[in-house]
This record gives C-alpha cells, sequence and structure tokens, in this order.
C-alpha cells in the first residue's frame, strides 16, 4: 500500500463515523446529536464571542503554568541531581508527594487559596512541575562523569560548563518532561474551571451540561480535541529539532 | 555512609516538613485556614473509625477495578489486532491519535449527559481514559517479537489458535504488563477525578463534599488517602501478578 | 520406498533486499533419501541456512522445484521439523523443560499417551532430571538439546538442523554429537545438519555436500566409506575418515580461492 492510499484508509475511519453518525443522529437527541449540530453550536458560541475568550483563557492559565513548572522545575532537577547526597535523602519524600494525583490537589487549594485567579496558576504549576523536575532529576544524574570531570579539567567558566555540558544533556529530557506535563496541566486547569468555576473551556462545557444543551457540549469536547492534538503537535515538533540540534543526546 | 544512617537520614525531611508545618499553624495566626497534621490525623481516625472513608475507598478501587477489567478485556485484543495486521492499524492510527488526547475532565459532561451522575459516567470515563496504554503496549509486544518464534510455531505444526495462544500472548506478555500497570494507575487516578465531578460517590467525591462544607482537616484526610490507596494498590498488583503468573513473571 | 524424502531440481532463491535482488542459490540439485543422515558444508554466504530453510517450508524457491514425498509446499511440510541455532530464541523461557517438550504435541494428544511421548523424547536426550526447570536455568547445551527433544515429541520423519551445536564447547559438542547418531539410529529420522566444521560433517553424515560460491552452488559431494558405529576416538584417527576430511578441506579452501 502506497503512502497516499495509507493516507487516505486511515483518515477514512473518522470521517466514516461522522458520516454515519451525521446520517442516522437525531437532531433533537439530548445525547448524541449528530455533528452538523455541534458546528453550528460552535458558530454561535463563536460569533457571541464565547469560545474564544474561553480558549483564550484556559491556554493562558496552561501556557502560564507550563513555564513557571518548566523553570522551576529545570532548576530544582538539576540542582538536586547535581548533588547526589541531597537527592538521595529527598528521594522518599518526593515518591510520596508525587504518588498523589495533580487533580485531587485541587480542592485542597481552593481551601487554602480560595477560588481567585491564583488558584489556577499555582495548582496547574505544581501539577505541571512533576514530570519536569523527575525529568531533569534523572538527566542531570545520568551526566557522565567524564564529562563533568573534562569541565573541571579544561577549566572552563560555569557558563560554558552550563551551555556547553549541562544545556545540551538536560534539554532533551526537559522536553520529554514538557510533553507528559502538558496533557497533565490542561487536565488540572480544565477540572479548576468546573470546581471552582474560572473563566475558561471547562466551565463552559460544565454550564453547557448542566443546560442538557448537548450540541454544546460536543462541540466543547472537539474544541478541547483539538488544543489536544494540536499541543501534541506542536510538542513532538519540538522534540524533533531539538533532537536534530543535538544529535546523539539518549535520554 | 552505612544503610541505615542514610535511611534515616530519608526520613529527616518528611519529619522536619511535618513538625514545621505544626509549629507553624500553632504558632501564627496568618495560617490558620491551614490544619495541623495533628487535626489532620484526627479527623482521618474518626472517618475511619464511622466507616465513611472505608466504604468511600471501597467504591473508588472497585469502580477502577471494573474500569480496568474492562481495559484489559478490550484493549489487549485490540492492541494485539494492531500490532498483527498492518491494515487494520492504517485504518485506526488516526482515528486513535484524535482520541487519545482527549483529557478525561472533558469527557465528564458528554458522559453525564448520556448517563447522568452514575457509575456508568465514572467507569465509561475511566475506560476511555486509561485503555490507551494497554492498546499501544499490546501492540508494541507483538511487533517486538522475534521472528523465531513464529517459526518456531510453524515448524512444530501449532495451529493457529494454539500459536496466538500458547506462543504469542505469553511472550508479549512482559511487553502487556507494563501497559496493563500504567492503565490501573490511571484507572485509579481518573476514578477518582470522574467521581470528584461526574459521580457522587467514591473518594473523590468525599474530597469535594469536605472542600465545600469547608472541612479542612477532613480535605486533606482525604486526599492523604487517596495517595495511601494509590500507593497500596499498586503494591497489590504486582505482588498478586509474581504469586499467581510465576512462569510468565519468571520470563519478564 | 527408495523414492527419495526431498529432491531439489535446478532450485534457485532469489531474495530482495535493499540494494535489489541478491540470488543465495542457484541450480541446486540435490535429493535427500530415507533415513539418510545428510551434511552441508560450507563458508559463510554459500547458502546454507537458505537451502535448510527452503527444505523447512519458510522460503519458497524463486524458480526450479523444491518437494517433499514427490509434492511442492509453501509451508512447514508435515513431519519435517527445523531444530534452530538460535535455542534462546526458539524456546519458550515461561514454559518448564517438559511443557516445552509438550509444545507440539499437547493440541493433539493428552493424558498418558502425552506423558509417555514426553518422557521418551526427554530420555532419547537425557534430560529427564531436569524436566521441572525453567530453561534460563539450563546450560547452552541442555537448552540445544531441550529443543531437539521438543522435536522428536512429534516424531518427525525428517529433522532439519542448522549449525546447532555451532554455540557450544567443543567437550558439549561431541557428547551431543554422538547422541544425535543414536537418536538417529533408535528413530529412524532422515537428517539434514548444517554446520561449518568439516570435523563434525564427516564424523556424523552418511554423505557430505559442498556448497560453495555466491550465488551458492553445490561443489562437491562425498561419501565417506566410514562404519556405522563410531566414536571420537577411534573414527577419528580412521584413514577413510582423514582422507575425507583432507579431501573436504582442500575443495573447501580451493573453491574459496
Amino acid at each position: 500500500m502506497n503512502k497516499m492510499s495509507r493516507i487516505l484508509l486511515s483518515l477514512a475511519t473518522p470521517v466514516a463515523l461522522l458520516c454515519l453518525w451525521q446520517a442516522v443522529g437525531d437532531p433533537a437527541s439530548p445525547i448524541a446529536p449528530p455533528p452538523q449540530t455541534w458546528l453550528s453550536s460552535a458558530q454561535a458560541m463563536l460569533a457571541a464571542g464565547e469560545l474564544q475568550l474561553a480558549v483564550l483563557a484556559t491556554l493562558k492559565t496552561v501556557v502560564l503554568s507550563t513555564f513557571i513548572a518548566g523553570v522551576v522545575g529545570t532548576a530544582m532537577g538539576a540542582i538536586l541531581g547535581a548533588r547526589p547526597a541531597v537527592s538521595e535523602a529527598v528521594a522518599p519524600t518526593l515518591e510520596f508527594l508525587r504518588s498523589v494525583p495533580p487533580p485531587t490537589i485541587v480542592p485542597v487549594a481552593m481551601l487554602l487559596i480560595g477560588s481567585g485567579a491564583v488558584l489556577g496558576a499555582t495548582v496547574v504549576s505544581l501539577a505541571a512541575l512533576w514530570p519536569i523536575l523527575l525529568n531533569v532529576l534523572q538527566a542531570t544524574r545520568a551526566i557522565h562523569p567524564t564529562l563533568v570531570n573534562t569541565g573541571h579539567t579544561l577549566r572552563i567558566s560555569t557558563r560554558s560548563k552550563v551551555m556547553n555540558i549541562y544545556v545540551p544533556s538536560i534539554l532533551p529530557s526537559v522536553i520529554a518532561g514538557l510533553r507528559v506535563a502538558v496533557p497533565l496541566a490542561i487536565i488540572v486547569a480544565l477540572l479548576v474551571e468546573m470546581l471552582a468555576t474560572r473563566p475558561g473551556v471547562g466551565r463552559m462545557l460544565l454550564s453547557a451540561q448542566r443546560d442538557f444543551d448537548a450540541p454544546a457540549v460536543f462541540a466543547l469536547l472537539s474544541t478541547v480535541g483539538l488544543i489536544g492534538v494540536g499541543v501534541n503537535w506542536a510538542l513532538e515538533w519540538l522534540e524533533r529539532c531539538v533532537s536534530r540540534k543535538l544529535p546523539g543526546i539518549g535520554r | 555512609m552505612t544503610g541505615h544512617s542514610r535511611r534515616a537520614r530519608q526520613w529527616l525531611l518528611p519529619v522536619a516538613l511535618l513538625g514545621a508545618w505544626q509549629l507553624a499553624v500553632m504558632v501564627n495566626d496568618g495560617f490558620n485556614v491551614l490544619p495541623t497534621p495533628t487535626e489532620i490525623g484526627r479527623a482521618l481516625t474518626e472517618s475511619l473509625i464511622d466507616g465513611r472513608l472505608v466504604a468511600d475507598a471501597a467504591h473508588t478501587f472497585a469502580a477502577a477495578l471494573a474500569s480496568w477489567a474492562i481495559c484489559l478485556l478490550i484493549g489487549i485484543p485490540l492492541g494485539m489486532a494492531l500490532g498483527t495486521f498492518s491494515t487494520l492499524r492504517t485504518m485506526l492510527s488516526l482515528f486513535i491519535e484524535l482520541l487519545r488526547p482527549l483529557p478525561a475532565v472533558a469527557l465528564i459532561p458528554p458522559a453525564v449527559l448520556v448517563f447522568g451522575f452514575s457509575w456508568k459516567t465514572e467507569i465509561t470515563v475511566t475506560v476511555f481514559a486509561s485503555i490507551w496504554p494497554l492498546i499501544s503496549s499490546s501492540r508494541a509486544g507483538i511487533e517486538g517479537l522475534h521472528a523465531r518464534i513464529f517459526e518456531t510455531a510453524a515448524t512444530l505444526h501449532l495451529s493457529k489458535w494454539h500459536t496466538l495462544r500458547s506462543v504469542v500472548t505469553p511472550a508479549a506478555f512482559s511487553q502487556i504488563l507494563v501497559g496493563a500497570r500504567l492503565s490501573f494507575s490511571l484507572c485509579l487516578v481518573v476514578s477518582v477525578v470522574a467521581e470528584m465531578v461526574g459521580n457522587p460517590a467514591g473518594l473523590g467525591w468525599g474530597l469535594v463534599s469536605a472542600q465545600e462544607a469547608m472541612r479542612a482537616s477532613e480535605t486533606f484526610a482525604y486526599l492523604f488517602a487517596i495517595g495511601v490507596l494509590g500507593v497500596c494498590a499498586n503494591f497489590a498488583l504486582g505482588f498478586a501478578v509474581r504469586r499467581l503468573l510465576p512462569g510468565l513473571a519468571q520470563a519478564s | 520406498m527408495n523414492s527419495p524424502v526431498f529432491s531439489c531440481e535446478r532450485a534457485e532463491v532469489r531474495l530482495a533486499s535493499a540494494i535489489g535482488d541478491k540470488t543465495i542459490l542457484q541450480g541446486i540439485d540435490l535429493q535427500v533419501g530415507r533415513q539418510e543422515f545428510l551434511c552441508l558444508v560450507g563458508g559463510s554466504g554459500t547458502g546454507k541456512t537458505t537451502l535448510l530453510r527452503a527444505l523447512g517450508g519458510f522460503c519458497a524457491p524463486t524458480s526450479g522445484a523444491v518437494l517433499y514425498e514427490g509434492k511442492a509446499f509453501r509451508s512447514p511440510p508435515e513431519g519435517v521439523v527445523t531444530v534452530f541455532q538460535d535455542y534462546g530464541n526458539a524456546l519458550l523461557p515461561w514454559r518448564t523443560v517438559r511443557a516445552n517438550v509438550a509444545l507440539g504435541i499437547e493440541e493433539k494428544i493428552s493424558g498418558a499417551e502425552l506423558d509417555r511421548r514426553i518422557d521418551t523424547a526427554l530420555a532419547l536426550v537425557g534430560l529427564q532430571k531436569a524436566e521441572r526447570e525453567y530453561p534460563a536455568k539450563l546450560s547452552g547445551g541442555m537448552q540445544q538439546r531441550l529443543q531437539i527433544a521438543r522435536a522428536l515429541a512429534l516424531q518427525p520423519k525428517v529433522l532439519l538442523m542448522d549449525e546447532p551445536f555451532g554455540a557450544l564447547d567443543a567437550m558439549t559438542k561431541a557428547k551431543l554429537q554422538d547422541e544425535l547418531r543414536n537418536i538417529q539410529a533408535s528413530t529412524g529420522a532422515t537428517i539434514v545438519f548444517i554446520t561449518h566444521d568439516v570435523d563434525e560433517a564427516v564424523y556424523l553424515g552418511d554423505r557430505v555436500v559442498l556448497l560453495a560460491g555466491s550465488p551458492g552452488t553445490i561443489a562437491s559431494e562425498i561419501r565417506p566409506p566410514l562404519p556405522a558405529r563410531r566414536d571420537q576416538i577411534s573414527t577419528k584417527e580412521m584413514p577413510e575418515y582423514l582422507h575425507a576430511r583432507h579431501e573436504l578441506l582442500e575443495r573447501l579452501h580451493g573453491a574459496a580461492r
């Protein structure tokens, strides 16, 4: 099977399913309305400006929190990783903290911080922190001691050491951590919006469900899906760029 | 550094943190929304004694287990089929890539529309969110098999069914197991999340109710219980696999 | 019945590769007699394994014919079992020795009959004591014996063996060689045995076929006049043995030049 027919065949399944749903679905159904109703609902929401605002709100939280988590996680991971004695002492505590599922932190955070704008950034950053921190920690520990010794022997500056030894060794693990952290951030961000009624796609989903507005629910679900797919592709692209620029670095 | 003193060092940090926490709340008024570790311990004991915590934990665990069973029944054959038949793989690859990134949380409102606030919602959402690692590891398990294993089955003149059951599936087992364990952890987490927003039962619901009623100690107690359930359940799974399937565990 | 078990008639095997098609075997005319112990020798790249795979039903000839009992085939023929060189990949690590031996027959027979067949196969290779062990616990020689026992449990008419003793040390090899001749004597199976070791080929075989060149062709064929009863010391001092060995080595190195 050549490449073209392979692409067509893989497109066929979702397209066929959507067409089937469209043909068989009842527009008045409160449970499974056909895809066209989703489209009209989405158009209405776009026209009213609601959809864009909600998507932006959610994305803002996700991007900001991922950035914070990235910076803090990389720094903490590198520092802990560079001092094996410290990371060993801290290890079981980290393991326990890691085993608490991030979404469950949300109610606790709501009690402590309240339901203001800070809630989203705080909780989502915390959730996104762990994958990055742990990945960077592991990668830092895995830097071959010879490489570190080379830096000392050549007496290169700290800046040069960081740029030429640490950054290339750690960067792939940061990206790998991001690939896990970003989907997690999206989940927690949506949850915060649902539980604390913060503006965003999550809150819109919840109110659409409460209003029994099935087309809107599916339209919003599709929106979330598209965001997820888009983010996934962006991260894959980033990963490819990094591994092209840094060939031969194991992860 | 001897093993003992290293382990003692590891306990140092959590004990120090807990101690600091206790002191900080007791001493400083600004922290009064935060319960002390002792208060949390008391809330934990109370909910254990009146049976609520145990009942909730049992519900969450049962829902996770049921969802996991469904994931196994659907995910393993599907993954193995994807690894075996390249046409099927091509047909479903894009479809799977579109469905997989859907966050579990976003699936809850549609599920509530269809099933209402019930265990059906909880299990549907959990299965949908947790099946992917199982599918991809089952597929990888098949794709990673050495050609020799198929040739062995052929030269011994085994029937296709016998080959599948006695040669292919056990050979792929260690890889499938990786996905199964991942899937199980996900089932636990997603069940809790579904209970927070989609099914008023179990630990997730207990967590959110305590928070809505502003019962801080109880909220923390439920959080702790969720963490403990996760650790225990995963440990129990590893133990069960080693006991029930010694030959396969040998080979893993 | 004097008809040959296998019959290759101008068989040619061409395989596709990344850089285009490559002819591995060409013009192979070979017959394998009933209950014969045939050894195939040759340098690397001469197509020995490919020929064995063609006989084993894993690879069809691109032209010419390979017939089993007079008929062409596209999958492993009934009564033919292959024993692979990489026993590690061929044995099932999650099954005990006994269960591994049972693999080929458990679907068709059961109960006391099954136990009897397994016991017989294990006795033929001398693995009775190890029947409850897992393959990972066995030495290389024992693992290869296990693979042979598993093949023998099917009571095959033909055993195809691809350098089965190649990965073993000299002492184990010698022991297994004698065991194999005994197995052939007691089961009456036809054996086609690949080896790059000329000594092994002359010691074991009723007939030795030399493959050479690329694409591989049959360069020569000898039938050393050795007695049916052989042993590692006196047989290898017989003039007939030394003569056959000399001839083969000369042709092998002559063919390589």
